[in-house]
């Protein structure tokens, strides 16, 4: 696998914004289908978001950042050390209910699964995090 | 998350929360929506033209006023439902203007495009009420 980029700093959620634009504009000039950057850019705000919001209960936490090309697929892995938590084991939300009785929340795991080909989790053996988003035919 | 608040008169009167930046918090948003409410508020509009991103926390603070003015309104359970069910209810006290194409495809993915009326231009925003 080809990386094209890697971050590992302590962020805060006012950050996130600019890793983001950062990530889309990296994934974009090394010839990204920009449709499928944007979705992909979704997923990722949303694992970033997730893991210092509630992860790191709000508070700048480490976060790594591995960005890497198979073929036209597009691989990225982020870590954290933030208490265990497992997204694919959320159940989705049952959007079929009425508005006024729907739970509220629970879309950020949906954003993550809809918005990428492949979301993967695993604890590490060091203690990480580890979610691994894959976009296939991101890169022409 | 720069908010600027506006109103305007259709058939009735309109707060306007004029958003600029990424919705990813539900303050300072759901405070000023509350205080609009119980200043008699009954209709908001929410120009998200300068709203680059809407993350999940976007998503819970836009349901949370939705509710907010559903409740406030004593709004008809079994005629939303009924609506819900034949696809043609949209929320009468809660409307969205100009979300970007990141902010479209997070409403449609909860479905929750269905149920607030999307505009393009802020005087037929207001007119719909």
């Amino acid at each position: 696998m080809e990386q094209l980029y890697q971050l590992s700093q302590t962020t805060s959620l006012d950050e996130v914004a600019t890793l983001r634009q950062r990530v889309q504009q990296l994934l974009i000039s090394a010839g990204g289908d920009p449709e499928a950057v944007g979705d992909l850019i979704l997923a990722l705000n949303e694992a970033l978001v997730n893991s210092l919001h509630h992860g790191y209960a709000g508070q700048p936490g480490w976060l790594q950042i591995e960005i890497g090309r198979a073929g036209r697929s597009l691989v990225i892995q982020q870590y954290d050390t933030a208490p265990p938590f497992d997204p694919t084991a959320v159940p989705p939300p049952d959007t079929t209910l009425p508005l006024a009785v729907r739970p509220l929340g629970g879309m950020g795991v949906q954003m993550m699964r809809n918005f990428t080909d492949e979301l993967h989790y695993q604890r590490t053996a060091d203690g990480c995090n580890r979610l691994t988003f894959i976009k296939h035919n991101l890169f022409a | 998350m720069e908010i600027r608040t506006s109103q305007a008169n259709g058939r009735f009167p309109v707060t306007i929360f004029h958003l600029k930046g990424d919705l990813m918090h539900e303050e300072p948003l759901y405070s000023q929506a509350a205080n609009a409410v119980a200043s008699g508020g009954q209709h908001i509009l929410l120009d998200l033209s300068e709203v680059p991103y809407i993350s999940s926390a976007g998503l819970r603070v836009i349901h949370l006023i939705f509710q907010l003015l559903h409740e406030k309104s004593g709004e008809d359970q079994e005629a939303m439902k009924r609506g819900i069910v034949a696809g043609s209810y949209s929320s009468p006290y809660l409307k969205l203007l100009n979300p970007s194409k990141n902010g479209l495809k997070v409403l449609s993915l909860g479905g929750y495009d269905m149920f607030w009326e999307i505009h393009k231009n802020q005087q037929a925003a207001v007119a719909s009420f």
